[in-house]
């Protein structure tokens, strides 16, 4: 499961519903970038790239996790700080 | 997964993509475990917390490593007796004389206060008491020494919860506490309400993630069980109460992405103005523009996804049939960890008051515009209107207009005469009292009618999107007329 490119609505409201006219000259100054986007086009075509495998990870690493980090926890106490669990410790 | 510096600056190793693409990846975390999104919700932040308001020596000492995932942070508002109620806080703050302060106290129900860094709020010995008499402090859990780490403050207790069980929720208790002033004294407040703001809006992201993880597995679950010879969703009850489950998710789904766009745009240019001061003139209108719309959607959203999430995982329960309430099916856990979302970062009651006191102080500005605008925006000057979604939007602002303005006429009780066009008139303190008892219905209206503008914006744009617009608009309208009967009682 991919919680981005399963989903025609997320790609849809990426593509369609987020002002990237005005969000992109405020990060990026000029085309072509000093990491090496030609254009606007291929920038956005990376950000959904990402989107696309944080979207694979969360779908299929991440929440499978879930039913174990609810049952252990995310922590416990010792002497006055917190020890992070080992499952939720694989997240960070 | 390098998640933490998704969005934050290269200079300090992240990547720095756009904020709505670090929203969106905290959608899906959300979505994956709300727990792991509320722990993870409190490393990026700080970082920025810690790029917008701290020095360059801490920027450069911690960013870095919050980036890599070794440290990160919390918000430390709530105290025993006063939560809501942020201004009669009474942790303490005494200033030494190296500059530094030390601070005295107990928070309660701080997540991630074990993360390493600290944002706490606190009032100065002899500082004016409520909201203008906090300040914000920034402190490290451990201190150095010659004879190893020292706790700066200490974690006295780990909150056992109904839900969110991956999220750590610790009672903290400062004992001269070493802290460094934020900003200017006295004015900890206006910075807190910075980040509270973000969180708040990635609250409402929350909410939408809680909706889609219910919705999906009730949809798998009823695609695939056969009742009376049929799949679940192929009874016709059954798939109408879908439909609009869905209806609402996809809706709010909308709304929520406009309002990140929005509020990368204010987040970004905001930075921009406090480090440089120096805005080009297109780049302060944007700006203007992006303040307005997220000074008006933060409580919007947070109440609306906080609320929907909560009714809506609870539906999946019952949708699930007795599968539902066993814990074999993750549909109990979505339901007990929605819980929390209505209550941190301010509760329901907190952000329909705040929508409200916004609503009224915006009219209270210009009264007479308010008043005329009732008139000019009636349906009948709609005719003119191209579009079938105008029209209807036309129709849905006009009543909207009537209704409120009947409900502050008869709160206010405004005598015939040309004072109620006044601005002192609509600023009399006791008026307010009853017009309060409104204002979750109110924060409903206005969350309604900004999620149907957005969608008919949409359906000008592209056809194809109508049909969610008057999906949603057959959805509200019944609630509409609820809220409208409410407020004639
Ligand atoms: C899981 C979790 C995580 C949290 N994380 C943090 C954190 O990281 N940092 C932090 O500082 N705090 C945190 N909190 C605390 C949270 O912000 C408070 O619980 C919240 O602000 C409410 O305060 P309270 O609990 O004191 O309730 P109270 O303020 O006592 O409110 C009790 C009830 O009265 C209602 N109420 C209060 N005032 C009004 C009013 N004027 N009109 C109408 N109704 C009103 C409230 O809506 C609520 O229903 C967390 C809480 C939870 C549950």
């Amino acid at each position: 499961m991919n919680y981005y490119s399963d989903s025609s609505e997320w790609r849809y409201l990426f593509k369609n519903a987020i002002d990237w006219e005005n969000i992109i000259p405020l990060y990026k100054l000029a085309f072509p970038t000093s990491d090496g986007f030609l254009d606007q086009k291929e920038l956005i075509q990376f950000y959904e790239d990402l989107l696309t495998s944080t979207g694979k990870w969360t779908g299929e690493i991440l929440t499978p996790r879930a039913k174990e980090l609810d049952q252990v926890g995310g922590g416990y106490l010792v002497d006055g700080h917190v020890e992070i669990s080992e499952v939720l410790q694989k997240t960070y | 997964m390098d998640l933490h510096g998704l969005s934050l600056d290269p200079k300090y190793g992240g990547m720095g993509t756009p904020v709505s693409v670090g929203l969106i990846a905290f959608e899906q975390i959300s979505r994956a475990c709300v727990s792991t999104s509320s722990q993870i919700g409190f490393f990026a932040p700080i970082a920025d917390m810690i790029e917008r308001f701290c020095d360059s020596d801490l920027q450069e000492k911690f960013i870095p490593k919050i980036i890599k995932g070794e440290i990160s942070g919390s918000m430390c508002l709530t105290e025993p007796n006063f939560g809501s109620d942020v201004g009669s806080l009474r942790t303490t703050a005494e200033r030494q004389s190296n500059g530094t302060y030390l601070l005295n106290g107990t928070k309660c129900f701080i997540t991630n206060a074990g993360g390493g860094l600290a944002f706490i709020l606190a009032r100065i010995k002899g500082a004016p008491e409520g909201l203008e008499g906090v300040s914000l402090f920034f402190a490290e859990e451990w201190l150095e020494s010659s004879e190893g780490k020292l706790h700066n403050y200490k974690i006295s207790k780990i909150e056992e919860k109904m839900g969110m069980h991956g999220s750590i929720t610790c009672e903290v208790v400062y004992d001269n506490t070493i802290a460094r002033l934020v900003g200017q004294e006295n004015q900890g407040f206006g910075m807190m309400v910075y980040l509270m703001n973000e969180a708040r809006i990635s609250v409402g992201i929350q909410g939408l993630g809680l909706i889609e993880a219910s919705l999906a597995l009730a949809r798998d679950y009823a695609e695939n069980r056969k009742q009376f010879g049929k799949y679940l969703m192929d009874l016709p009850l059954y798939r109408r109460n879908f439909q609009d489950w869905e209806t609402e998710r996809d809706a709010f789904r909308v709304l929520m992405v406009d309002t990140i766009s929005f509020f990368d745009i204010y987040q970004r240019l905001d930075l921009k103005k406090r480090h440089t001061e120096d805005l080009s003139e297109k780049e302060a209108e944007l700006f203007k523009k992006a303040s307005q719309v997220i000074r008006h959607r933060t409580p919007l959203v947070k109440y609306y996804g906080a609320e929907t999430s909560a009714t809506l995982s609870q539906k999946v329960i019952q949708a699930l049939g007795g599968y539902g309430y066993m814990n074999e099916y993750s549909a109990g856990r979505i339901h007990r960890d929605s819980f929390g979302a209505l209550l941190y970062e301010g509760t329901s009651q907190i952000q329909a008051l705040m929508a409200m006191k916004d609503f009224i102080k915006s009219m209270m500005k210009y009264p007479a515009n308010f008043i005329q605008t009732l008139v000019t925006s009636h349906p009948i000057g709609s005719l003119m209107n191209t579009s079938d979604f105008d029209r209807s939007l036309s129709n849905v602002n006009y009543e909207f207009r009537k209704n409120i303005s009947a409900l502050i006429i008869r709160c206010f009780r405004p005598e015939l005469s040309k004072r109620v066009f006044k601005k002192e008139y609509w600023q009399e303190a006791e008026r307010f009292d009853k017009i309060m008892i409104h204002a979750e219905t109110l924060c409903q209206a206005l969350a309604y009618s900004e999620t149907l503008s957005i969608l008919g914006l949409h359906a000008n744009k592209d056809k194809s999107r109508g049909d969610l617009y008057f999906r949603y608009l057959k959805l509200v309208t019944p609630r509409f007329a609820q809220i409208y009967a409410d407020w004639k009682c």
